[in-house]
């Protein structure tokens, strides 16, 4: 496979939970050397997230944290700590790219903030990730998925109209936001050669509010408040199959009638719209999801089918596209996880499982920055790493 | 020279429909590229709406689908700032010569149509690639080039059922709900611009151009990759959960003073460790649900989640959401608002980081839009040019950019290969 197309490029990651790791996931499966720096002993917050995490091993089986840290390096740093600090600074000297998503004010506190790195290295880039941004009234504000699915209006359309609002049950701002960064990050790399080092600051709320796309627009075009619909919009379009549900959207018009009639094999009548939903729900209730799909794509119709998680990781789409890459790891074995997002044709990806907390260290510290077994164990006995 | 924006001087040609492609282009756009969208007049981008206008005047200024209906359209004016629109008929084969002559001076190729369509036009990438040896291109096709579902047409809700994402959001177990946003086109938009700068950074690099393919549904899938794993580690997948969470409590949406109709009212409160919990009954002044046995731990509020969001709700109806919010957030308590489009016109954070911006489109009026949600030291602030009305830059991008002169210009309309108005 080619080489991939970050390859040599040299990511230092300050990030936990999931904005940020999701970013520098992007950025270790399309190539580049990502070193992840974790407090010594605790790691990141997502360690200890899902309902696999915790007992012997506790550190190395929270899904999202194995999910979001796949090709990274790990390197536990105590960066209040002097030496922890040297240490950084040493390698943010030959680096491209910082990834942190603290409190606003944090890097600042432990003397790494924009000013002082790049002024070390006036090659650098730093990408910002946080909740509502650097700047602006809320900066300091803290925020959850739920808050910040509400503070963006997300939650305002999720759900009926007749009942409260509701989240997305996956956390759609946070990932959103470590896309953005990623994508924010690739320009800023692009024009680096030109412009130099910048600070690119991506706040999940920011990113969150495009999701509404034009809603806004709505609004300021004729002063119309979108809400939610009746029932979510969740029953009109959702019909029984034999082994689950297919979401069909009835034929309207004469033409798209006829093209039903086809697959039902019985004439139908546009004018009749209550056999045509009769004749329909009966044929769709004798084939399964798969076949309805089929049926129904191939007559132009863009019929799909309600999966959950388990039914399209075994989908023959997915299967047939290798999408799902298979990774060991030391504490949680073989598991499947999500491939990359798009595929180059000149240029290729890295998978491997994310690293236990810790475990590159030797292999930074003295491989790379040339320090002694000796200093190691010492930093180790006093927690510094 | 010093670069302003980080894609200045990069030529983008957007054969891209709905709302995946076009947002993608538009980042890209924001970002300096010149973003050339081409459509048909047989076959204008569908999100212009019918020639004649929707039957729901509420989608034009003002109600009045004007004389140009086509042009009107926020959600099309939203996806479209800062494109130049060139109405254009590939399937005719000046047409066909005059994008090949585009591709010849261009960067980036990017469309969304289903897998089949560059084929059956003849302009698939090895066709673009002989015109322009390093040529980045991105297909955005639903499911791929390849697999069973390759032909299967796909929209935003067809991919949120698909993928499992619906199946994680409802108010029950096993209830499933689409998101009401379509997440699947907005996480589309994110890695088309994504996957263009990648491949832009890549011919920086090497000198060498490709072909890129985001499969939309794959796009989507690394959304979700933490459930992925979680479905493969406990052999079952993961249920809806409300606007609960699985240990945290309290968690959720109660109701505020003041909510009318489409704009109710709502707060959000997500208490994650004991000293957000203490803030808030102290913010509260409610000194015995600190001294209450059954609240005293988190994983006994989880337990009492009930009667606690009843005891709250009789507490948060008693303000309003902004006023609650900032109360809270001052105490140290992870609270939000839930805002409704209206409400971010006046939102001081939305303003303060100008991510609403307006723009004045001839046809549509001074309008708002988003603002970029990227930002950048370097980069500064600019507002956006308006969406293109249909074939509104023919002329301009022939002319300047191909070097055509007005006679052929004449004929090509005469024709009908370009134009500015809907067939029908």
């Amino acid at each position: 496979m080619a080489a991939p197309a970050l390859q040599g490029l040299r990511v230092l990651d300050l990030t936990q939970l999931i904005s940020g790791p999701f970013c520098t996931r992007l950025f270790a499966l399309y190539g580049a050397d990502v070193i992840k720096i974790e407090r010594p002993r605790v790691g990141d917050i997502a360690r200890r997230h899902g309902g696999a995490a915790g007992g012997a091993d506790g550190l190395e089986r929270s899904p999202a944290f194995l999910y979001l840290n796949t090709g990274k390096q790990s390197l536990t740093l105590d960066l209040k700590s002097a030496t922890g600090l040297d240490i950084f600074m040493r390698l943010a000297r030959d680096a491209d790219l910082v990834v942190e998503n603290f409190r606003p004010g944090v890097m600042d506190r432990l003397g790494i903030g924009y000013a002082a790195l790049s002024k070390l290295n006036p090659k650098l880039l730093m990408v910002s990730i946080s909740n509502f941004g650097q700047t602006g009234p809320y900066r300091d504000y803290q925020a959850t998925e739920l808050n910040l699915q509400a503070w963006s209006g997300i939650m305002h359309l999720g759900g009926e109209r007749e009942r409260e609002p509701l989240r997305l049950g996956y956390a759609a701002a946070q990932y959103a936001a470590g896309q953005n960064a990623f994508a924010a990050a690739l320009a800023a790399l692009l024009m680096r050669s030109t412009h130099g080092s910048q600070h690119v600051d991506i706040a999940i709320m920011d990113t969150a509010l495009m999701s509404l796309n034009s809603a806004p627009a709505h609004y300021s075009y004729n002063q119309q408040v979108q809400g939610r619909r009746p029932g979510g919009g969740k029953n009109s379009e959702r019909h029984r199959a034999s082994d689950g549900y297919v979401i069909a959207k009835l034929p309207r018009n004469a033409v798209e009638v006829e093209r039903l009639s086809k697959i039902v094999g019985q004439p139908l009548s546009a004018d009749n719209a209550e056999e045509v939903a009769a004749v329909f729900g009966r044929w769709v209730a004798a084939h399964t999801k798969e076949q309805v799909m089929a049926a129904g794509q191939k007559a132009q119709f863009a019929w799909g089918a309600l999966n959950d998680t388990q039914e399209i990781m075994a989908s023959p789409q997915i299967s047939e596209r290798d999408f799902l890459q298979y990774l060991d790891h030391p504490v949680v074995g073989k598991l499947p996880y999500a491939g990359a997002p798009f595929r180059m044709s000149a240029a290729g990806t890295t998978f491997s499982a994310a690293p236990t907390l810790g475990q590159h260290n030797r292999e930074i510290l003295c491989g790379r920055l040339g320090y002694s077994d000796g200093e190691l164990q010492q930093w180790a006995r006093e927690v510094v790493i | 020279m010093s670069m302003t924006l980080p894609l200045e001087g990069c030529r983008i040609l957007s054969l891209t429909n709905h709302w995946a492609g076009p947002s993608a282009v538009r980042m890209l756009a924001d970002m300096g590229a010149q973003a050339i969208k081409l459509e048909a007049t047989k076959r204008p981008d569908p999100a212009r709406g019918p020639k004649q206008g929707h039957r729901d005047r509420r989608e034009y200024p003002g109600d009045d689908a004007g004389r140009d209906p086509w042009n009107r359209v926020p959600r099309f004016n939203e996806r479209h700032l800062g494109n130049l629109d060139v109405a254009l008929d590939l399937s005719h084969a000046s047409g066909k010569k005059i994008f090949l002559d585009l591709v010849r001076v261009s960067d980036v190729v990017v469309e969304n149509f289903s897998a089949r369509v560059m084929h059956s036009l003849g302009l698939e990438y090895e066709v673009l690639r002989a015109a322009k040896p390093d040529l980045v291109m991105l297909s955005m096709p639903g499911f791929g080039q390849s697999g069973p579902w390759k032909n299967y047409r796909s929209f935003g809700p067809t991919l949120e059922y698909l993928s499992g994402m619906a199946a994680l959001t409802g108010y029950e177990k096993g209830e499933s709900m689409p998101s009401g946003i379509l997440i699947p086109d907005f996480m589309g938009a994110l890695n088309g611009a994504s996957a263009v700068l990648m491949g832009l950074y890549h011919r920086n690099q090497t000198g060498e151009g490709q072909h890129i393919e985001l499969a939309q549904l794959e796009g989507t899938l690394c959304l979700l990759g933490d459930a992925l794993l979680q479905t493969a580690i406990t052999g079952a997948a993961p249920k809806a959960q409300g606007n609960r969470h699985e240990s945290f409590a309290p968690h959720g949406a109660f109701p505020c003073k003041g909510g009318v109709g489409s704009e109710e009212a709502w707060i959000t409160i997500a208490v994650t460790d004991e000293p957000q919990w203490q803030a808030l009954c102290r913010a509260a002044k409610k000194s015995e649900w600190l001294s209450e046995p059954r609240y005293a731990s988190m994983v006994s509020r989880k337990v009492h989640e009930q009667e606690l969001n009843a005891a709250l709700v009789a507490w948060t109806v008693k303000f309003e959401k902004y006023q609650l919010a900032h109360l809270l957030q001052r105490a140290g308590v992870p609270a939000a608002p839930v805002l409704n489009p209206r409400d971010f016109f006046g939102d001081p954070q939305v303003l303060a980081r100008k991510m609403l911006v307006q723009v004045d489109h001839p046809s549509a009026g001074l309008r708002s839009y988003h603002g970029t949600s990227w930002k950048m030291s370097g980069v500064p602030h600019r507002d956006p040019q308006p969406a293109p009305m249909l074939g509104q830059h023919n002329r301009f991008v022939l002319q300047d950019i191909l070097g055509m002169d007005d006679a052929a210009i004449d004929a090509l309309e005469r024709e009908g290969v370009i134009g500015s108005e809907p067939l029908k």
